[in-house]
Formats: structure tokens, C-alpha cells, sequence
């Protein structure tokens, strides 16, 4: 069957759009804690960081053979036996982030508007919903995402917009040259997130347009220009030291928010279109880890685009895979305070460990001189 | 085949269309909820007593913390479910200490329901349950008058009135913060019923609870930035006294340093801009802009003063002078609050009187 072309726009989208979840997860919170005042600037801090990590991405996915993703490519350059262990390795620790952010997920819909309910109502309908979406054309994923994009930033910016009467100027400022340190340490929790969102993709490079550097890059800074906004905004509403107490600070700042003094409590809508970006999440890193643990099982070339309901051609890995997060999801973290690690220390520790991963594989490959 | 299974969602759908009853037992129609909209909160030994008043009843439960307090108080309740995700006012009863105020605001923090905008008062006098109770009995409707005042409090109140996620930062940032401050005093229309007025400030710390008078206060709003547009009348003998409305005021905090380069000073200049809303025709203008003038100082000098006195910068000087030379602020080498005590103040107040109000003034 001959592959579904994916364009550039909506492989890209599909990062973008991703990266609202975690982001608003993590964004100011985290960097508040380590960057105080000058938290603000660190997704500007991150930016130069990250388009060096999407300049290698780039030149080594550039690299790559007819119908090879980034999976076959690490295949090719590591060797059999060393390749699929690291894949292996790979498609497991893609699984682990995917249960995570299943839960992740959830948590924001119980401290925010169902603190009540049970994750499990809300993971395993995402679970599914994701299953689904794997299951079907990328290129639909896609379009989703494409069309997601816009109506929610400008959502944030209208939430964004409307913060700006109660925004404090203490808060934020001064900015001198002694803050560039204090965002830098603020800047890894951003790094993380956009890192696993920017390599994600290039697993699916066999079924898409090529990556050109400054399209990705052009988009990337836009995407850390809102979330350099959005800090600002909830840090200038309630400071460095509420920020970092609080464990979801952007839905805190919603739920204050009201419209012409009539039109309030707008936190409920605003978290179930969070919704979207969790699917979106959700499918990307379903497909990456099925793609990585078909590779490690001996299956290489493009996985198949089949009716959904099939399972034929390594297929089978997409249900497993769904099936295994939704478990982690619900059984990783039984209480806050293990939740709150996880959040804040294991997953975004482990995921620059992953980052840091490729740049190796990459050299191998070059003094193997298999690419 | 597709279609087909679209009309079976549709109808698998219908039935969340019957309202909320059809689909989960614990929901509750409308007119069964009573919603509420004030809390208040007093000390009562170790425990504190909740008091929650909305819909013209008030009711009040005692415990640990103010969850338990609400499960007794629920406990009372008739057969309606208390409602409190639309509470609009915190108001804490005169004896409360830090520690309360930090149970009310770690609640509203944490709960799904509050929200941290909510504007906070604590009573200058008395309990908060005697004062729900006393208005209520009174006929007044609680969340009503509370409203009104926060609008006449926006509009024309001499400083800023801080909500439940700033006194909250500032008790992290700082130590210490501002909250409005009401007292209990007859309703005007009617002298045997209760009402409530503004009384300025109290200036909550870990050493207790302080007071700010009205006078205090206009210094907060000019330093803040965040005043309405607010009366103030002058004693000017021989002529008759004279209200002006104070439109603007404007304050820029500048840092002084010392030779070593530590900070010896703060230069704080206001701009003021008012009209004269009532004045003996014979007063003169400058004698008025001297008596603003001289009004305004005072208000700002005795602020500094309690905030040299607590050691706990309140009024947010520290920042202002960072923001105004970041640099030489850093390369001090001490926190502001440990040079606040020896610092002096320069003031400067300017005052412009717009105009008379369509009534020619004395020269």
C-alpha cells in the first residue's frame, strides 16, 4: 500500500498542538521553583537550546533512507543486536511518558473541576479515543491537529488577555542581565517537554514531507513565544512564591477570570478542551512506541496504514501499547505526593536522559559510516 | 454503516438530555440547593466556627478546620444542599490571627469550588456570625450589602482591597499583608439595624494583627497605585472646611544611595490631581493645595513609619526601588527589609486642583 503523505504543516501541528498539554502542566510552576521571578523568561531561555537539538534532528533525520522513520534510522546506525535493544528501551520509555501523560491528564480534570471522581473515568476513555486515532490514518491525526491549533491558542490568548487588568509589575520585573541564570535553571522543564514533542514526529517521517529547519524552527519559537506569555501572565498575577505552590497555576488563573463582570467560571470549558491536546499526545506517543517496539521485534519498514480494525503487519503492538498505558496510568502514582515526583522529577529527568540519547546514536552511525 | 452507527450514539445519547437527575442518582434539582455566598469565619478555642449566609439564612457549625466546621454545619441543614461553588466574600471575625487567615486562604487555595479573587474583610470589632446574624435579622440581604460595598470600596476607596490570592502571596513573599479592615456601625436608613463600613486596614503578620486607619490608608492607595476616586475634607480655619475628590495620584519610588553604596533613602515623589468639591469661596488655592499636600504627606509618613516599625515592607517599596535601579540594587548586598529600619524619606507631593466645579474659586 502505498504510504499516506503527511504534509509539513500537519506534522508540525502535531507537536505544537501536544505540547499544550504538559505545558500547562509543568509551565510556570516548575520553573518558578527554580528561576523565582525570572521564570518567566525561561521558554525564551530554552529557545537557542532547542533549535540546536532541532538542527541535529534535522540533519540526522536528513540522513535517512527510503520508507526509514527515526526508528530504522537508529536501527541502521547502532546495528542489529545494540539498535533493537536500544529501540526496545526507547518504545518502553515512550510508553511509560504515554501512561504518564494518561494520567497527567486525568489529575488535571480531578483538581480542577471533579475532585471526586476516579482517574480511571478518565483515562480509559482517553485510552481508547487514542487507540482509535492510532488505529486510523496519521494523516487524520493530523488534520485534527492542524485544525485544533489555531482556536486554541487563540483561546489562550484571549484567557491570556483577559489576566492582563489584574497583572502585577513587581512580579515580573526588573529584567536585567543577573536574571539570564535564574531562567536558564528555569529552563529545563521546557526543554523537556518540547524535546520529546520535536523528536516524536520523526518517527513518522517515512509518511510525511520533509522537515525543513526553519519552517520547524520558525513554529517552535512562536510555540515558546505563548508559552513565554502565558508565564508571564500567571506569574504577574500571583508571583513566584504562590506560583510554585500551586499545582496547576494556569487553571488557578482561569478559574478568577471573569468577562465583562457577568461571564465567569469559565475553567470547567477551558479544561475539557484540554482534552484535545491529551488525544493528540495521547496517539503521538502510542504510534512512536509501537513504531520503536516493531523495529526492536525484527519489523522494519513503514507500519501499514489498514483498515482500523485490523491488526496485520505489527499492528497488533497498537492496542498493547494503549492497553499497557492506560495500566501505568492507573496504577503509577497512588498518592499526591507520588505524583508530584513523577511530575516534577522522574519524567522530566528520564525524558532529557531520552533526549540526550540521539546525538550518541547519531555519532555511532557516523563512525560505523552507515549514514 | 457509518450512519447507522451515528444514529445509534444519538440515541444512546438522549437520554443526558432529561436533565442531570436522569443520569446520576446524587444530583440535585435547582430549587432543591440553597446557594451561599458568604463565609465567615471566627476563632472559638483551638477550633474555629464557620458561618456560611446566602438566600436570606445563616448558618454556623463548629471545627478543627473549616471542612470540618462545613460537615457539622451541612449536618444542621435542612433537606436543601448547601451550594457554596458562587461564595463571593470571606469576612473574619476581629479576633482572627495569622493562623486563621492562613486556614481560610489555604481553603480557598485548595478548594475547587473558591476562588483566590475572592475579596477578604476582617472586622474591626466583634464576631463575624454576631454580624451575618445581626444584618440578616435585620432584613438585609448579606451578599448584597458585601457587594455593594466591594463596587463603593473599587470606585472610591482611598487604597487597593486585596482578594484572597494576594494576601495569600504576600504572606509567602513577604511575611506579612493587608486585609481589608470593616467595622460594624447602624445602617442609615434605618439607625436600630446593622450595617457595615469601611475601617481601613489590618496588617497581618506572624507578630499578629496591626491596625491602619483611613488616613493609612490613602498612603497605601497612593503608594499602591490602585485607589478610586476618593473625598477628602480639609480643616481650613478661618474658612469652612473643604472636600476635595482626589481623581489621580501617581507615586515614584527612587532609591538614594550612600557613598559605600548602600541605600540610605527613599525618595518618594506623588503627583496629585484633584477638584474641589465643596469649599468657602474665599479660601485660596494654594492654601488648598498646601492643606492636600500636607494631608497626603502625613498619610504616606505615618505609613512608612508602621511599615519601618513592623520591619516587614507591606507597602512593596523594596521592588519599586529594585525596579528603579535593578543594577545598584543588586550589588547592595543586604535584603531591603534589613536596610528598612535606617532608612529616611524624602517626600515630594505635588497637587494640581483641576477645576471648581463649575463654580468660580478664590485666587
Amino acid at each position: 500500500m502505498r504510504p499516506a503523505s503527511l504534509r509539513a504543516q500537519q506534522l508540525l501541528s502535531l507537536p505544537l498542538l501536544a505540547l499544550l498539554s504538559p505545558a500547562l502542566r509543568l509551565i510556570p510552576g516548575s520553573p518558578a521553583a527554580a528561576a523565582g521571578r525570572a521564570a518567566w523568561l525561561s521558554p525564551l531561555a530554552a529557545l537557542p537550546i532547542l533549535l540546536l537539538y532541532l538542527g541535529f534532528l534535522c540533519l540526522f533525520c536528513g540522513r535517512r533512507g527510503p520508507e526509514e522513520g527515526l526508528a530504522e534510522l537508529c536501527l541502521r546506525c547502532l546495528g542489529q543486536r545494540a539498535g533493537r535493544i536500544f529501540l526496545l528501551l526507547a518504545g518502553l520509555w515512550l510508553l511509560l511518558f504515554a501512561g504518564f501523560s494518561l494520567r497527567a491528564g486525568a489529575e488535571r480534570c480531578l483538581l480542577t473541576v471533579f475532585p471526586h471522581a476516579s482517574p480511571a473515568v478518565f483515562v480509559l476513555p482517553l485510552a481508547l479515543l487514542a487507540l482509535w486515532a492510532a488505529l486510523g490514518k496519521l494523516r487524520s491525526v493530523g488534520r485534527l491537529a492542524r485544525m485544533l491549533l489555531a482556536p486554541l491558542c487563540a483561546l489562550l490568548l484571549v484567557l491570556l488577555l483577559a489576566a492582563l487588568p489584574n497583572l502585577h509589575a513587581g512580579n515580573l520585573l526588573p529584567v536585567t542581565l543577573y536574571e539570564l541564570p535564574a531562567a536558564l535553571r528555569g529552563s529545563p522543564p521546557v526543554l523537556e517537554i518540547a524535546g520529546i514533542l520535536l523528536l516524536c514526529p520523526c518517527f513518522f517521517l517515512d509518511r510525511a514531507e520533509s522537515l525543513s529547519f526553519r519552517g520547524a524552527a520558525l513554529s517552535l519559537a512562536g510555540a515558546l513565544a505563548l508559552l513565554t506569555l502565558l508565564s508571564a501572565a500567571v506569574l504577574g498575577n500571583f508571583g513566584a512564591a504562590l506560583t510554585q505552590k500551586l499545582r496547576l497555576p494556569f487553571f488557578t488563573l482561569v478559574r478568577n477570570l471573569v468577562f465583562f463582570r457577568s461571564l465567569e467560571r469559565v475553567e470547567a470549558l477551558t479544561v475539557s478542551l484540554w482534552v484535545f491536546p491529551d488525544l493528540v499526545l495521547e496517539t503521538l506517543l502510542l504510534r512512536a512506541a509501537a513504531r520503536c517496539l516493531r523495529a526492536a521485534f525484527g519489523s522494519s519498514g513503514t507500519m501499514p496504514e489498514e483498515p482500523r480494525l485490523s491488526l496485520r503487519g505489527g499492528r497488533w503492538l497498537l492496542p498493547l501499547a494503549a492497553l499497557a498505558a492506560a495500566g501505568i496510568a492507573l496504577t503509577l502514582a497512588p498518592d499526591a505526593r507520588s505524583f508530584a515526583r513523577w511530575s516534577d522529577e522522574l519524567i522530566p529527568t528520564w525524558n532529557l536522559v531520552f533526549l540526550a540519547l540521539f546525538p550518541p546514536v547519531a555519532l555511532i552511525g557516523k563512525l560505523r559510516k552507515k549514514i | 454503516m457509518k450512519k447507522a452507527l451515528l444514529l445509534l450514539l444519538c440515541l444512546a445519547l438522549l437520554p443526558a438530555l432529561a436533565g442531570c437527575g436522569a443520569l446520576r442518582a446524587g444530583s440535585v434539582e435547582v430549587e432543591r440547593l440553597q446557594l451561599m455566598q458568604t463565609m465567615g469565619l471566627d476563632p472559638e478555642g483551638e477550633a474555629l466556627r464557620l458561618s456560611l449566609a446566602g438566600q436570606g439564612s445563616i448558618l454556623s457549625g463548629d471545627g478543627a478546620n473549616i471542612t470540618a466546621a462545613s460537615r457539622a454545619l451541612r449536618a444542621q441543614a435542612s433537606e436543601k444542599l448547601l451550594l457554596t461553588g458562587h461564595l463571593r466574600h470571606i469576612l473574619l471575625g476581629a479576633e482572627t490571627d495569622a493562623a486563621l487567615l492562613e486556614t481560610a486562604l489555604d481553603y480557598a487555595a485548595r478548594s475547587p469550588d473558591l476562588r483566590l479573587d475572592l475579596p477578604v474583610f476582617l472586622l474591626r470589632e466583634g464576631r463575624a456570625e454576631e454580624l451575618l446574624r445581626e444584618l440578616a435579622a435585620g432584613g438585609e440581604d448579606v451578599s448584597s450589602l458585601l457587594d455593594s460595598l466591594e463596587r463603593q470600596l473599587e470606585t472610591c476607596w482611598r487604597g487597593p482591597l486585596p482578594d484572597a490570592g494576594e494576601i495569600l502571596a504576600g504572606l509567602l513573599t513577604r511575611g506579612c499583608a493587608l486585609v481589608t479592615a470593616l467595622t460594624p456601625c447602624p445602617a442609615a436608613e434605618d439607625a436600630s439595624r446593622r450595617s457595615v463600613a469601611p475601617a481601613g486596614y489590618a496588617l497581618i503578620s506572624g507578630d499578629g494583627v496591626s491596625w491602619l486607619d483611613e488616613g493609612e490608608a490613602l498612603g497605601v492607595g497612593l503608594l499602591d497605585g490602585r485607589h478610586g476616586v476618593c473625598e477628602l475634607t480639609l480643616s481650613l480655619a478661618p474658612y469652612r472646611p473643604a472636600t476635595l475628590e482626589l481623581e489621580a495620584g501617581h507615586s515614584r519610588v527612587s532609591p538614594l544611595w550612600a557613598e559605600d553604596g548602600s541605600l540610605r533613602a527613599l525618595q518618594i515623589e506623588v503627583e496629585l490631581e484633584a477638584v474641589i468639591r465643596e469649599a468657602d469661596e474665599r479660601t485660596p488655592l494654594p492654601r488648598l493645595s498646601a492643606a492636600l499636600e500636607g494631608a497626603v504627606s502625613e498619610g504616606i509618613r505615618r505609613v512608612f513609619a508602621r511599615e519601618q516599625a513592623l520591619g516587614c515592607d507591606f507597602l512593596a517599596l523594596g521592588e519599586r526601588a529594585e525596579r528603579a535601579a535593578p543594577l545598584r540594587f543588586r550589588r547592595m548586598g543586604r535584603s531591603f527589609d534589613d536596610c528598612l529600619d535606617a532608612l529616611t524619606l524624602e517626600l515630594r507631593v505635588h497637587s494640581l486642583l483641576r477645576h471648581a466645579n463649575d463654580l468660580e474659586a478664590a485666587p
